[in-house]
């Protein structure tokens, strides 16, 4: 089985960028971002290990539909969140909403 | 005699019938409808789960699905009658603990859901399923601890868990995907089947490591435990005891279905394994050591309480890898059962602290000491179970701890091991004596002016404290059970 095609690369640079956002940013809007980037980055990754001889594999297809209902339930729980923590702290900073430790 | 499906759908449609309820239940007047009936489902799930069919279950369309297969053997039967035991207590704790709050149709249907998520992923015998059950746990969890969301605090803990734990799982997913990319399905038993012969393969070598960095970041290991130190004081204390005792849990039950059934042994993996263990059980317990927050302490032990599993495994794992599977038999033996006896006598522990904060208000060591001496029943109960979590010989909890050093502890020359072993005695010397202040710390001081917690809040305390003082008045009893579902597991 060719693990290694377009898509699969793709997928694991785009899992790289993901990781890398979440490691980095400090704006927690974006870290939503890099959430959503690494999910596709994960829908990405599953196409492309489907594809082999004629066409995409039905199985990959269902899990990239259930994986992206998951993914837009968690970006929903996630931005309500951040609705609230506006709320509490009047700023959207990773740094300023660290009254537990991060 | 029935299905693994059927308690599933118990519990979703309970969940359901909850969330309804709650409207019902405020036109009566009467605000706990919604607990009574999540109360009442997951006992009645409880008792049905004795009765659960062993064997394998796929839904069938045209031909059977081996991707959304459910298995019922004697350690997922086993994992789901305790984790139904600790929601129960939880669920009937939760109808004194929450009595002031307003939502409690949310807040028992999503108890009921993480309930649901956590019993369909350790029935599942499929990696995407197990993943797809374990987001509905997480997505519970992340809601149950954000649930008190007017305070500064459940806000900003529940966000910072939603975002680690979810960075987690999905790097379990892309690893997910390797293993399809590899085998072609995610089914258990097929992809054993296919990467048998990849022993030693840099593949399967970055596989598992993205499978310990994302089950590590869900079960709370060290360089990714941040989360729950936070999660567990800004949750409600019977949804801390659902953390504890069962949410940090799964996560190792899926590694050790891997690590010891699927993916080929790896002598450095189990050494990363024990490394990663032991990391955790020092942090957290000298992290213990210095907190003034209650809940604080016991999440950190938890911490620690992990890192012990998490040894077993790898010892476990070292030893298939040598090729030696009579310690690999003693050592997973003694993770689970340090896990049935952590999660029993950790959610004892968050339920009865509960008490003592719901009677005093307060979750910081000097305002609670001397709990004990208000309330009687509470401070026994709490006594028992951190007891049993320090291991002290005739208790249960010395049994887990002791098979986990017998799986660890041959071919000694190498000094590696030995250094691990001495360091992991001395982790549950540590951690004994915290514990042992613990208690000494209940009985100190004045007396303070509070009565003793009301019958909801006691009685699943009693259920638990009892089912601790069974295992230790028999502990031959859980160690011969475990011990022959280990070597079926492993196929000895």
């Amino acid at each position: 089985m060719g693990i290694p095609n377009a898509y699969t690369i793709a997928a694991a640079a785009l899992l790289a960028i993901g990781l890398y956002c979440l490691a980095s940013k400090r704006n927690l809007v974006k870290l939503v971002m890099g959430l959503e980037i690494v999910t596709t980055a994960v829908n990405l990754s599953f196409m492309g290990m489907g594809m082999r001889g004629k066409g995409p594999d039905p199985l990959a297809q269902a899990y990239v539909a259930i994986n992206m209902a998951i993914g837009a339930v968690l970006i929903a729980l996630a931005l309500s969140l951040l609705a609230v923590v506006y709320r509490h702290y009047g700023s959207l900073d990773a740094y300023k909403v660290s009254r537990l430790r991060w | 005699m029935i299905p693994p499906q059927d308690l599933l759908l118990i519990l979703f449609g309970s969940a359901i019938v909850t969330s309804l309820s709650d409207i019902f239940g405020k036109k009566l007047g009467v605000k706990l409808i919604p607990g009574y009936i999540a109360s009442l489902s997951l006992a009645v799930t409880l008792l049905f789960s004795i009765g659960l069919k062993p064997g394998k279950y796929s839904p069938q369309i045209a031909a059977p699905i081996p991707e959304a297969e459910l298995i019922v053997d004697g350690l997922s039967k086993l994992l789901v009658q305790l984790f139904l035991a600790v929601a129960a207590s939880a669920s009937v704790h939760s109808l004194s603990y929450m009595r002031e709050d307003d939502d409690l149709g949310a807040y028992f249907t999503l108890l009921l859901l993480l309930t649901a998520g956590v019993a369909g992923a350790v029935l599942s015998n499929d990696l995407f399923t197990f993943y797809c059950f374990w987001e509905l746990t997480s997505i519970s969890a992340y809601s149950l601890v954000g649930f008190r969301w007017w305070h500064w605090e459940p806000a900003e803990a529940s966000l910072k868990y939603l975002f680690i734990g979810t960075s987690g799982a999905l790097v379990t997913l892309y690893s997910v995907s390797l293993v399809y990319g590899l085998a072609g399905t995610t089914n258990f038993e097929e992809v054993k089947l296919s990467v048998a012969g990849l022993r030693g393969s840099m593949l399967m070598q970055v596989i598992s490591t993205f499978f310990l960095i994302g089950l590590g970041t869900s079960a709370a290991l060290v360089p990714f435990h941040s989360w729950l130190p936070d999660a567990h004081p800004a949750a409600p204390s019977p949804v801390s005891a659902l953390l504890s005792g069962v949410v940090v849990n799964v996560p190792l039950y899926l590694m050790m279905r891997l690590y010891l059934g699927i993916l080929p042994a790896n002598l450095n993996l189990g050494y990363a394994l024990i490394a990663m263990g032991l990391l955790s059980s020092i942090f957290g317990n000298l992290a213990a050591l210095r907190q003034l927050d209650v809940k604080r302490f016991l999440a950190y032990s938890t911490i620690a309480n992990v890192g012990y599993m998490l040894v077993g495994l790898g010892a476990a794992h070292r030893a298939l890898s040598v090729g030696s599977s009579y310690q690999a038999v003693e050592a997973v033996t003694g993770m689970l059962i340090h896990m049935v006896n952590h999660s029993l006598s950790k959610s004892l522990l968050f339920l009865c602290i509960g008490n003592a904060i719901h009677g005093i208000g307060s979750r910081l060591f000097e305002s609670l000491e001397g709990y004990g001496r208000g309330m009687r029943l509470t401070g026994v109960l709490s006594a028992i179970g951190l007891l049993n979590l320090a291991g002290i010989p005739p208790l249960a909890g010395y049994w887990g701890k002791m098979l986990i050093t017998v799986g660890l502890a041959f071919k000694l020359q190498d000094p590696v091991i030995t250094l691990a072993l001495l360091l992991l005695e001395a982790n549950f010397a540590l951690a004994a004596g915290a514990y042992a202040y613990f208690i000494f710390r209940e009985y100190k001081g004045l007396k303070p002016k509070v009565k003793e917690a009301p019958l909801y809040m006691i009685l699943p305390e009693l259920a638990l404290a009892l089912a601790c003082t069974i295992l230790s008045l028999n502990p031959a009893l859980i160690v011969e059970t475990v011990r022959s579902y280990v070597e079926a597991l492993l196929g000895r």
